[in-house]
């Protein structure tokens, strides 16, 4: 069940594209993690789906329609990123009035509570908060309008590690309350795997894994030991990622499980193995062509 | 999640009200164009003189008019709604629910109640400087007392007017929105439009009130209709 449904979607701004043949699907009512690294089209495929930006090509659909100009769209759904334009003299508790006006199932209460925790004052002008509190304020405002399409776009973005933990605890608990999609952009994977379901990962504006974070866990594992030993068995398996540690010594992560026989026989050769996180794998999938930053460094290969 | 069925009117509506707290100081910008331009007028009224028997008796005429009152909201109407296409202003409307269409016909509702709140406050001006030169200096002659369907025919003149260079002023600011040249090149061509064809004295030598007000409309709503035609063009954020 696609809340969200793009094919080939192209978005290009002159000579680069943004967003490159993208065709992807986002689930209803699961908390989704759009992952990649900066530029990767992140922004541009969600300014997309909230009907911000117009499409170059393909075919986008959000509650079945095309969002560019959508009313419907943009009734039930909410685009929160760290700017969130206001109008200047607005104070806190008049953007909250107004955000009540437009947004039916918006929770005041919620959104009183969750601005006293954060310790915001009603009284105070947003366009005057620090970054980490304009996100904090923002981020408010996104799970309060209880909108059936919540888009975060980097919403963390300045928030201490704190004001971080506290809203990844305040969206899982609010969505378990009143389940809906909500898709979440950021590139601190390693702090969400509790709250994410699913994980879309784009590169270079194309999709390159959608998966759930469970499966994710399992997608790949790391073997840390002698360099020979290791290519013995790993040249069957498709190899993510290589990095030398210490003398004769090889860390490589291969994609999926192990076989038995071939398990053992590591183990017996004192190789350690070890699971891979989900964020490790989104930047070894995006590194495969380019290698790691030791391959910048590493003079030997570029002679 | 159900999903929310929202009219176009109903967003319209919203985004007004939004609008119209929003931009309060739209009024207050009105308040001081109009005192100053009071200041203006008390000045310096057009004025013309002579004299008449054969003692030297010099006279001179006062014409005390909200002439410049007038023309002083004119500038104001032109010069707002730049504010509200501003790239700050216009996404603002996307924070909370809105399209291209209804961020359009919303700011033309608030320009449409802007007019009419100027030429409410023009004509109050005028009146208060006549006031005020009654009061303040002798041998005013009051020319004749406006009656009620005059009043409203002056009024209704003003906000035509206003209205008229509202939108223009609008879809000005749209275009000089579209690239760093246009800033210069739209408001040159408008001018030497105004001064250099036959196309101003259409409006602004019209003496019947109802062409005046065919000839408003036909306008507006053709410029309304162009950009909403073309509105698909601007990305928001």
């Amino acid at each position: 069940m696609g809340v969200i449904t793009s094919r080939q979607l192209t978005k290009s701004y002159r000579n680069t594209e943004a967003v490159n043949q993208l065709t992807v699907q986002f689930n209803e009512g699961v908390i989704t993690g759009l992952i990649g690294r900066n530029g990767a089209g992140k922004t541009t495929l969600l300014k997309m789906i909230a009907g911000l930006v117009k499409k170059s090509g393909g075919d986008l659909s959000v509650f079945g329609e095309d969002p560019l100009n959508s009313l419907k769209v943009s009734a039930n759904s909410i685009f929160v990123d760290d700017q969130l334009p206001l109008p200047l003299e607005f104070k806190v508790k008049d953007v909250l009035k107004e955000f009540e006006r437009f947004y039916p199932n918006w929770d005041i209460e919620l959104a009183e509570r969750l601005i006293r925790h954060f310790s915001i004052d009603l009284d105070a002008l947003p366009i005057n908060f620090s970054k980490g509190k304009r996100s904090t304020f923002n981020a408010i405002v996104g799970l309060a309008a209880h909108a059936p399409l919540t888009i975060f776009d980097e919403p963390t973005t300045g928030m201490d590690y704190s004001a971080r933990q506290d809203f990844y605890r305040a969206l899982l608990k609010d969505y378990l309350e009143h389940p809906r999609t909500i898709i979440l952009s950021s590139h601190l994977l390693n702090e969400l795997e509790d709250v994410l379901e699913d994980i879309v990962l784009i590169h270079d504006g194309q999709l390159y894994l959608h998966e759930t974070v469970t499966s994710l866990k399992e997608f790949a594992v790391g073997l840390t030991g002698d360099s020979s030993e290791l290519s013995s068995v790993t040249s069957k398996y498709e190899v993510l990622h290589k990095k030398d540690v210490g003398l004769n010594q090889q860390y490589v992560v291969i994609e999926t499980q192990l076989e038995e026989k071939d398990e053992e026989h590591l183990k017996k050769m004192g190789v350690q193995i070890t699971p891979v996180s989900p964020a490790d794998v989104c930047v070894y999938v995006t590194n495969r062509e380019n290698g790691g930053i030791d391959d910048v460094f590493n003079r030997s290969k570029h002679v | 999640m159900s999903l929310t069925e929202v009219s176009t009117y109903d967003v319209v509506k919203k985004q007004f009200m939004l609008k119209f707290k929003a931009f309060s100081k739209v009024f207050t910008a009105l308040i001081i164009a109009q005192i100053i331009a009071m200041l203006f007028s008390a000045g310096s009224s057009s004025s013309s003189g002579g004299s008449f028997g054969s003692g030297h008796q010099l006279f001179q005429f006062y014409y005390v008019t909200g002439d410049i009152v007038f023309t002083f909201t004119l500038i104001w109407a032109v010069a707002i709604p730049y504010g509200l296409v501003k790239r700050e202003q216009r996404t603002i409307d996307f924070t909370f629910v809105s399209n291209r269409i209804t961020n359009h016909l919303s700011n033309f509702v608030f320009l449409t109640v802007m007019s009419l709140v100027g030429a409410l406050m023009a004509f109050g001006s005028s009146l208060l400087l006549r006031t005020l030169q009654y009061l303040f200096h002798t041998n005013v002659y009051v020319q004749s007392s406006l009656t009620f369907v005059e009043v409203l025919t002056i009024i209704s003149v003003m906000f035509l007017y206003i209205l008229l260079l509202a939108i223009i002023g609008y879809t000005m600011a749209l275009l000089m929105n579209l690239h760093a040249v246009m800033k210069v090149v739209v408001p040159v061509t408008v001018l030497g439009f105004a001064i250099f064809t036959a196309v101003s004295p259409i409006y602004f030598l019209e003496s019947s009130l109802f062409l005046l007000f065919v000839k408003v409309l036909f306008t507006v709503l053709a410029l309304l209709g162009a950009i909403l035609m073309f509105s698909d063009r601007w990305e928001v954020r």
